[in-house]
Order: structure tokens, then C-alpha cells, then sequence
């Protein structure tokens, strides 16, 4: 997602309430380690806990009922290469199609409609091994050579190809078995096949739908859920698979709403005209866990993805010099923004692109807020190059220039002039990915798989929009891409988060965290299951899934 | 006949104007239909031949001149990002955003009606007063405030009404208008008073017409008066302005079919502009434009209905 920071995500956060309300129910395990990198025994510790709220059930599930889902934005389509989906567009996604790996509860990706995944010693051969009997809603048996045509699909489409880059070449071994060939050896391949943050190539959808112009229009794959209607901006509807190669959902049909503007699909919560929602906004949230303790609603929190960021454009004067991309840093009073977002005491402050419970995060000398330390070394600067001044570009939005003029002022205070200029989404977009522009808002980078972040930390990728380069980072990304071993991965990241912090071409502000509500009667948002019966990430920003989710009416 | 092959000729040529200049003026907005369509992760190859391919790269005259030949054929052209054809698009939503306009036009006229009689019957007197000050107040609340305001009493407060959501007719009439009432009321309402104000001022000069003196001496009632010798000569200024507002309504439509989650053409053309999607954005324009021509020439039909003196 390349969005700056935007109205939405700078008002929804991380709400430390959630945690607090059913933190005492979940132990917290997000820190621990991925135990193991071979992913086709790797079973979740159930022990360790899910990253996600968990909330006590007392009935039994029961089948049937219509849920109806609001979702923040329509989609383009339903190809899983040809659209790129928002949050909500996952969610539909989850219910139609299977993903080749899912993640457990640590955040490590486990087989899912793949039986199997496993690698060659230098992880430069991947061996995808499909699960037999399982069939596509239309009928067509799944097989290893649908999910070549998938991958043929991804490699096709503009969206999707940069996210499987590497991949050379595959051989169809057998019905069920996939071999892999990439250009560079891929330790964290399966993480790419979770519909995680990673893209959408995980999706498997049915070949005749990847053959027909309007496929995407009539998504077919094998997932829990079979389309039945699309009526654009109005509503998607799916039925349950009664013919599901797992047990089938609970649900009878859920209905997909698209409602764009925030507060109408608060009032449609409110309204009980829908029943399930996601929010990042925190005084959104705290409402919901009030409603929860009075049993009214199930809040359901993700682990902190991506932090809000600043990047600074390291190829031009004056952010060319570490001093002042240091100063910028040290001038920013990171709970004065939290504060301002309306997230004091329940929103983390970012210093780095992972949050401090994650397995991936480091502690590094990422630069405090001094602002006597941060007005000396722009005296230092000035008294050699004179005057500082930026353009610090955003969006139109009110809210977001007013959180520019914080930002602004706090960077006056140590002497430097910030310029805001206020551009369209697009606008802005566009010349950020040309390089033109000196500081600006971004989101998507970091907060989960480090292997995610490639192409933005990485020199010469096209998406490193800092311009910032360093041979040591770019080889502990590499290292980092090529092995397998989780602690091993984590080293070459520990490395990554050094530089970046001791370079500073990105200014980490604060997490965003996501919640899912449901109103009383919706249960077993918290309950996804891998096939094997262990649990799974139930969530992974906004996204979830459905298949166990049920009504107690 | 004469009238109709006159505005027919009309029609075309406000429609090749509107159409090049909506052209012309999405062209200067900033971004690019690109990074929508691609996202920002598509190499610059990959944007360099989506360019191309939707021809983008081709003059703007060339563009305008190719849509047109398309268009005159029916032909709207497919949206960039969901590659759904424009008049497919446009045929599933215009039916709700017309019933919505039409039926906010209805809303407004039966509330400014009895609000005009009534203010005109006693001028300066209390209920003319209160009404005054009612209609002023409708006036100054633009419709996406009256919406948003209206969602958060009627529906996510008392429960009275969908947030969201739209029931068609075929599906639930009761549930159809339902879903329609806010969303027609918060476009009706800021018309109001523009109507109750003007059919105000008309009734109180055709009740001094000696026509309506000799109606009184002739001893029929006040009520008889107004529906029988008063009303009729008085709407005609109404009707001029419903046939002006009923642009404004089309184009309150943008933003109240966002608030309430309807999918109509209004929400369209919003996704339409932000997503630099021109093909759709050029499709909506040319129906609204359409669809304001014919209506301003129904106005003018019924002009002839309410003042014969008028007919051509």
C-alpha cells in the first residue's frame, strides 16, 4: 500500500485499551521466535498464543445466518493479479479463494491449500505440493498445473510481477507437485503466498477463470465461500461451499458492503444494518470495548502493522547530509504526535520499521528527541551551507496539513524551514515515485516480514524512494531474502535496522494497529484454524477470515 | 415537431461543448490514471506500456476525437481500472440516481407548496415568519450536511432508518423507498426554501390580480381560489428553477449517494474523478448532461400546460 499518511490512517491506531481489555486472556507471543523454517511440519505452539484478542465464547457454534460485512472501499475486480485490493478486498478474497500458506499465530507461513512447500538447500528450488481432492467451485479438480498458470498470471500482470521477480522458471513434477526455480536463492518464498502484506500472489484461482475476459468480474477458486452475485458499489454476495475441502463455514451467505465513508459505516455498526467492521481509530475502538463489556460487540486486535513514516529524499541538498536527516529525526517529539492522534497511552511510537514486540524488532540507536542536540548540528550545517529549507509535500486533506504544521513547527524549533505543499493523492504519488520531492508522508513499509520491505530498503529496486543506499544494507537484505532460518534472518535484519537507524533516510513516527469488530452475535472472529486443526493468524491488519465464523441468534 | 428537431439540435451541440471541455479540464488534473490503475509498485516499463495501451500518450485532441467516434456508436469505452464497459456501468446505476432526483424534486415541491400557501395567505404574520425562517435555515445547510446530519439522529441514533444499503423496488417496495427517504430528503430540503420562497412572492402578486377579486366577490372559498385561480398562474417561476435545480440535485447526488452507500451514477462519477478513470468520468458527464438538457426542455413543455399564452 503506498499511501501517505492520509485522514484514515493517521486518526486509526493502535489502541492499548484492546490490549489491555484482552491482553489478560491472550498471553502475548508475537515475540517469539518463528521456530522452525521448514514449513511443511511446522505446527503452531498453541501455547504460544494468538497475536490476536481472543474473547470467551460460551455457546456452541451453530450453523446458518447471513452476515454482512462493511468494507472501507470497492474493488477494481477479483483477479488476484489484475486488482489490487484494499483491506476489504482481502476479506472477500479469504472468503472465495485459498491461499497456498497461511500464517500461524507467530507469524510464520504454514501450508494451506499446499500441502507442502519446501526447499532446496539454498532455497533457490521451492517445491509446492497441492493437497489432492480438492476441487474449484466450478468443478475443475485443483492441481499443480492451475497453480502454475496462477503464477504464469502473476508474472503477466503489471500489479503482480514485481512481487515474484525472482522467479525463473517451473516445471509441472507431477498432478499435485510444483517445482519452483528462482534467479536468487528465496528463504522467505512461502511468506509471498500468504496474501500477507507481501501481495496477492498466494491466491489460487480457478483456471477458467484466469481464461475468461470477465473472470474477474466472477471470481472461482476453492475457498470456503462460492460467489454468487457482484452488484458494484452496492454489494458482493457469497454462499457457503458445502463441498469445501475443509470442514464448510458455518455462515449460510455473507454480504459484502462497500461503504466508503467512514462515518456512514460507523452509523450502519451503530444502526445494526451491518455486523462486522474494521477500524484503526482509536477513539472508534475504545467505544467498541466499551460496547464488548456491556456484550454488545466482539473486538478483535491485530498485531501493529506499518507505522506511519517520513521519507527523506537522501539524493538532494540538504537531506543529502546524515546532520540534518539526524536533526529532522531529534526533532520530533514522537508522543506529542501520538498525542495529537489522540493515541496517548494506547498508541506505540515507531523507531524502527518493526514494533518492539515482534520477533523482528532491534533495538538500535535510532536518533531520541533532543532538541538542543538536534539545533547544533543544523547550526553546524547552516554555518557551512547556509539556511535550511525543504518541501514537505501531503495530501489535501485538512487533517493532514494540520498534522504537517505540527510536524512543521517541531522542525522549525530547531531551525528548520519546512515548506508544505499540499498535493492530490495522486499527484503526490506520482512524484514521490519519480523522485521529486524532498520529504513526504508514506505508509506500507515495514511492521511484518522484513522480506516485505525489500524493495523499499533495497538500492535500485525502483520503490527505494529514499534514494538511500549503503552496500552493508543492501547485503543484509540480501542475506536476509536468501536464508530460510528464522534466527538467521534475523541477524541480517538486526544489521538492516542498524543502518537505517544510523542513516535515518526514513522518520518512523507511530504503529498502526487495526481491530475488527463484530456486533454480540457474531462469534468466532478470533477462531481461524490451519487445516491441521492448530491455530492460525486470525487477522493480519484488517484482513480475516470467515470460515469459522458463525452467529449465536 | 419544429421545437423538438430545434432542441434535439441544441442538445448536440451543448453536448459536443460540455464534452470537450470536460475533456479538456480532466486532462489538467493532477496525477495520473496510471498509478491508479497499476498502484505504485509497476515498474516504469510496465507504466510506460500501460500509457500506450490506454493511449494516454496521444494528443488530447486525438483522444477527444476517438472518444467521440466511439461514443456517437454507442460506444463508451471500457473503465481503466475495472475494465467494465462505461454504458454497461452507466445502466446499472442511472435508475437510482434519476429516482432519487426525482423523487427529492417531489419531496421538495410537496413541502414548499402548502409552506408557500400558507405564508401567502397572511404575509408578515407568524407562520409566515416561522416558515421564512425554517426555509432560510434549509438554504444554508448545504445536502452532504443534512446528510451527515441526518444519518447520525435518524439512523445511527433512533434506528428509523438504513445507514447504508439499497433495497430494490423489485425486491421490497416498503424497504425501496425506505432506503431513499434520507438521502431524497437531504437533497430536497436545501431546495425548499428556494421553491417556498419564490411560489411565496408569486401567490401573494397573483392575489392581487383582479381575477382572484372577482373569484372572492363571485364568494368561493379561499381554498377554491388557490387550487382553482391562483396556484397554476404562480408555479411557472417554480418550474423554471426546478428545471435549474435539478442540475444542482444531480450533482448534490455525488455526494449523497457517497454518505448513504448508494450505487448510483453519483458515487460513480466521484470514484470516476478520483481514480483519474476519464473514459467513466466522460461517460457520467455526457448522461448528466443529457438528462439536464431533456428535463429543461419537459420544463419548457409545461410552461405551455401551465400559461397557454406561452405555447409555441
Amino acid at each position: 500500500m503506498n499511501a501517505r499518511i492520509s485522514k484514515s490512517r493517521v486518526r486509526f491506531f493502535a489502541v492499548a485499551a484492546a490490549v489491555a481489555v484482552v491482553g489478560a486472556l491472550v498471553p502475548a507471543c508475537s515475540s517469539s521466535s518463528p521456530a522452525s523454517s521448514d514449513v511443511t511440519s511446522a505446527v503452531a505452539d498453541t501455547t504460544a498464543s494468538s497475536e490476536a484478542a481472543v474473547t470467551t465464547e460460551v455457546a456452541a457454534p451453530k450453523s446458518g445466518g447471513n452476515l454482512v460485512v462493511g468494507v472501507e472501499a470497492e474493488a477494481t475486480g477479483w483477479s488476484p493479479q489484475n486488482d489490487a485490493w484494499g483491506h476489504g478486498g482481502h476479506d472477500v478474497a479469504r472468503a472465495v479463494f485459498d491461499t497456498l500458506a497461511a500464517y500461524d499465530p507467530a507469524g510464520v507461513a504454514q501450508p494451506y491449500l499446499a500441502e507442502s512447500i519446501t526447499a532446496n538447500a539454498d532455497s533457490t528450488v521451492w517445491t509446492i505440493k497441492v493437497r489432492p481432492n480438492v476441487t474449484f467451485h466450478d468443478g475443475d479438480p485443483l492441481t499443480a498445473d492451475a497453480v502454475m498458470q496462477n503464477f504464469d498470471a502473476a508474472l503477466a500482470s503489471p500489479i503482480a510481477k514485481g512481487a515474484i521477480a525472482l522467479l525463473s522458471s517451473m516445471k509441472v513434477v507431477d498432478d499435485l507437485t510444483l517445482e519452483m526455480t528462482m534467479s536468487k536463492p528465496w528463504g522467505a518464498f512461502p511468506n509471498a503466498l500468504t496474501g500477507g502484506f507481501a501481495g496477492q500472489l498466494g491466491y489460487i484461482a480457478a483456471p477458467k477463470m484466469l481464461a475468461s475476459p470477465d473472470g474477474s468480474r466472477s471470481p472461482v477458486g476453492t475457498g470456503p465461500f462460492v460467489f454468487k452475485e457482484w452488484s458494484p458499489d452496492d454489494h458482493l454476495t457469497v454462499v457457503r461451499n458445502d463441498k469445501y475441502w475443509q470442514t464448510p463455514a458455518l455462515l449460510d451467505s455473507v454480504e459484502f458492503r462497500p461503504i466508503t465513508n467512514s462515518d456512514s459505516r460507523k452509523a450502519a455498526f451503530a444502526s445494526g444494518d451491518i455486523d462486522v467492521i474494521a477500524t484503526a481509530n482509536s477513539p472508534e475502538v475504545k467505544s467498541y470495548l466499551e460496547l464488548e463489556s456491556q456484550g454488545k460487540a466482539h473486538v478483535v486486535k491485530a498485531p501493529p502493522s506499518d507505522p506511519d513514516v517520513i521519507l527523506l529524499n537522501t539524493s538532494k541538498p540538504p537531506l543529502d547530509d546524515l546532520r540534518v536527516r539526524k536533526a529532522m529525526a531529534m526533532a520530533l517529539d514522537l508522543n506529542r504526535i501520538v498525542d495529537f492522534l489522540e493515541g496517548t497511552g494506547v498508541k506505540e511510537v515507531a523507531t524502527g520499521p518493526y514494533p518492539k514486540d515482534s520477533f523482528w524488532y532491534s533495538k538500535t540507536d535510532y536518533p531520541q528527541f533532543d532538541v538542543a542536540a538536534a539545533t547544533k548540528l543544523i547550526d553546524e550545517y547552516t554555518a557551512e551551507n547556509g539556511p535550511i529549507k525543504v518541501e514537505y509535500a501531503g495530501n489535501q486533506d485538512p487533517f493532514i496539513v494540520s498534522f504537517q504544521e505540527l510536524i512543521q513547527s517541531m522542525w522549525a524549533d530547531v531551525g528548520i524551514t519546512a515548506d508544505i505543499v499540499s498535493r492530490a493523492q495522486g499527484e503526490n504519488v506520482g512524484a514521490v515515485l519519480g523522485g521529486k520531492y524532498d520529504v513526504t508522508g508514506w505508509g506500507g513499509i515495514g511492521g511484518d516480514d522484513p522480506d516485505n520491505d525489500y524493495n523499499y530498503f533495497h538500492s535500485g529496486t525502483g520503490l527505494d524512494l529514499t534514494k538511500f543506499s549503503s552496500p552493508a544494507l543492501d547485503a543484509a537484505l540480501d542475506q536476509g531474502r536468501a536464508l530460510s532460518d528464522p534466527t538467521a534472518r534475523k541477524v541480517q535484519y538486526d544489521i538492516v535496522q542498524k543502518e537505517l537507524a544510523a542513516n535515518v533516510p526514513f522518520l518512523w513516527l507511530e504503529f498502526t494497529g487495526w481491530t475488527v469488530v463484530g456486533q454480540g452475535k457474531v462469534m468466532g472472529l478470533d477462531a481461524f484454524t490451519l487445516p491441521d486443526g492448530s491455530p492460525g493468524r486470525p487477522l493480519t491488519a484488517a484482513r480475516f477470515y470467515l470460515k469459522d465464523v458463525w452467529l449465536d441468534q | 415537431m419544429r421545437l423538438v428537431l430545434a432542441r434535439l439540435v441544441r442538445l448536440v451541440l451543448v453536448l459536443l461543448a460540455v464534452t470537450a471541455a470536460s475533456f479538456s479540464m480532466i486532462s489538467l488534473l493532477p496525477g495520473d490514471t496510471v498509478d491508479s490503475v497499476l498502484g505504485a509498485k509497476a515498474s516504469a516499463q510496465d507504466r510506460e506500456k500501460a500509457r500506450e495501451e490506454l493511449h494516454l500518450n496521444d494528443p488530447l485532441p486525438v483522444r477527444y476525437v476517438s472518444w467521440l467516434s466511439h461514443a456517437t456508436q454507442g460506444d463508451l469505452g471500457k473503465s481503466y481500472r475495472t475494465k467494465q464497459p462505461v454504458a454497461e456501468a452507466i445502466q446499472q446505476r442511472i435508475g437510482l440516481t434519476l429516482e432519487l432526483v426525482v423523487l427529492s424534486q417531489l419531496i421538495a415541491l410537496l413541502i414548499a407548496t402548502p409552506m408557500a400557501v400558507a405564508s401567502a395567505l397572511r404575509p408578515g404574520k407568524w407562520l409566515d415568519q416561522t416558515s421564512s425562517a425554517l426555509s432560510l435555515g434549509m438554504l444554508a445547510a448545504p445536502a452532504y450536511m443534512l446528510a451527515v446530519g441526518m444519518l447520525a439522529v435518524f439512523s445511527a441514533k433512533l434506528h428509523w432508518f438504513s445507514p447504508t444499503g439499497f433495497t430494490r423496488i423489485s425486491e421490497d417496495v416498503l424497504d425501496h423507498f425506505r432506503t431513499l427517504t434520507l438521502p431524497s430528503l437531504a437533497l430536497a430540503l436545501p431546495e425548499v426554501a428556494i421553491y417556498m420562497r419564490l411560489l411565496r412572492s408569486e401567490l401573494i402578486n397573483t392575489f392581487q390580480q383582479d381575477y382572484i377579486w372577482f373569484a372572492r366577490a363571485k364568494g368561493l372559498g379561499t381554498g377554491a381560489i388557490v387550487r382553482r385561480h391562483a396556484l397554476r398562474p404562480s408555479s411557472v417561476g417554480v418550474i423554471t428553477v426546478a428545471g435549474v435545480t435539478m442540475g444542482r440535485m444531480i450533482g448534490g447526488t455525488v455526494m449523497v449517494e457517497s454518505i448513504f452507500a448508494l450505487p448510483g451514477l453519483g458515487g460513480y462519477t466521484i470514484d470516476a474523478i478520483t481514480h483519474r478513470d476519464f473514459l467513466s468520468l466522460q461517460g457520467a458527464i455526457v448522461v448528466f448532461t443529457v438528462a439536464f438538457v431533456i428535463i429543461n426542455f419537459l420544463v419548457d413543455i409545461l410552461y405551455g400546460v401551465l400559461d397557454p399564452r406561452t405555447r409555441i
